[in-house]
């Protein structure tokens, strides 16, 4: 099970949770070596598939929008709270690229939920995916799916998945 | 129990263990997307927020979220977007069954009722890959029948 906060004001430290790591990891992309037999996509790039990114957080401390993520919140009445329709827009740069993740809570009984959407844009491409996280207290780490790309990840499929307070982002693409 | 300052990554296992759909979904299990499926759902709306931060209403540029529970497990939750057309919604859409997520995104044309079909672009675990249609009888309604269709 994944806990960890959003809130540097409200916890007092960066944030280091699997969620905005999806916008604000540092994209460690040894893309290359990850794959299967390589073609040729529409964008003329050339892919090996199935392929498996390992997106790291970035190192503590970093100042905002350097290497860490800048979080913005938004219809938060109070410190710590996110009634529905709350949400918030975390970008980070990453190496060569950035990562963008807006989520919106969608409920909170009788769990809490939470729609987000990311864009990975990086050298090669972006990376486009979209999904359902919960605070359920004996669930998992989040899945998400890979919607779409361009360049390199043109038509790409797959998913995004986080394990517990694995550092690690792992992109998997079909 | 929910703790409001935080954000806890939990997604679809839950459902997998703790929920059973009464649906034939077997066939999906393929991870291809490529197995022509059709599941109907039934759901009932759980929560509706307005996002109005352009006025009150359903002005152009508010957006609104809505989360519904499927019966025999797992939800569905809507992000919209208004658009200055009237009744024109660009909404982002994902259900939550117990075997993985099904994400899907388009434009319905008859807001506020937000009914009619949108296109499935992915999925995770027994729908990884999975591409279709999804076609709802009312996002915004207490009360709504949803037809999936994949492949």
């Amino acid at each position: 099970m994944v806990r960890a906060a959003i809130d540097p004001a409200a916890t007092g430290r960066r944030a280091a949770h699997p969620i905005l790591v999806l916008g604000m990891a540092s994209l460690v992309l040894a893309v290359s070596g990850c794959g299967a037999a390589p073609h040729t996509s529409k964008a003329g790039v050339e892919l090996a598939t199935p392929r498996t990114l390992h997106p790291n957080l970035p190192p503590e401390n970093l100042p905002p929008g350097v290497g860490g993520d800048f979080t913005t919140t938004y219809r938060r009445p109070g410190p710590g709270q996110f009634p529905p329709g709350s949400g918030f827009i975390v970008w980070n740069l990453v190496q060569g690229g950035v990562a963008v993740t807006q989520c919106v809570v969608a409920r909170v009984h009788p769990i809490q939920t939470f729609w987000c959407t990311t864009t990975y844009s990086l050298p090669a491409g972006q990376i486009d995916a979209v999904g359902d996280y919960d605070n359920s207290p004996d669930g998992d780490s989040g899945t998400i799916a890979v919607v779409g790309g361009t360049g390199a990840y043109l038509g790409a499929r797959g998913t995004v998945t986080t394990i517990d307070d694995d550092p690690d982002i792992t992109i998997h693409l079909k | 129990m929910i703790e409001p300052t935080r954000f806890h990554t939990v997604a679809s296992r839950r459902g997998l263990s703790a929920l059973v759909v009464a649906l034939a979904v077997a066939g999906c299990g393929s991870s291809q997307g490529s197995v022509s499926k059709t599941l109907t759902l039934h759901a009932r709306r759980a929560s509706y927020t307005l996002i109005d931060p352009n006025g009150p209403g359903l002005a152009a540029g508010n957006s609104f979220i809505s989360s519904s529970d499927v019966a025999g497990g797992g939800h569905l939750d809507a992000y919209c977007v208004l658009s200055e057309r009237r009744g024109t919604e660009l909404c982002t859409v994902t259900l939550l069954l117990p075997r993985g997520q099904l994400s899907g995104q388009g434009v319905f044309v008859n807001g506020p009722t937000s009914s009619g079909t949108i296109a499935l672009l992915s999925g995770t675990g027994a729908y990884s890959g999975a591409v279709g249609t999804l076609t709802t009888s009312g996002l915004t309604a207490h009360r709504e029948t949803l037809t999936v269709r994949l492949g």
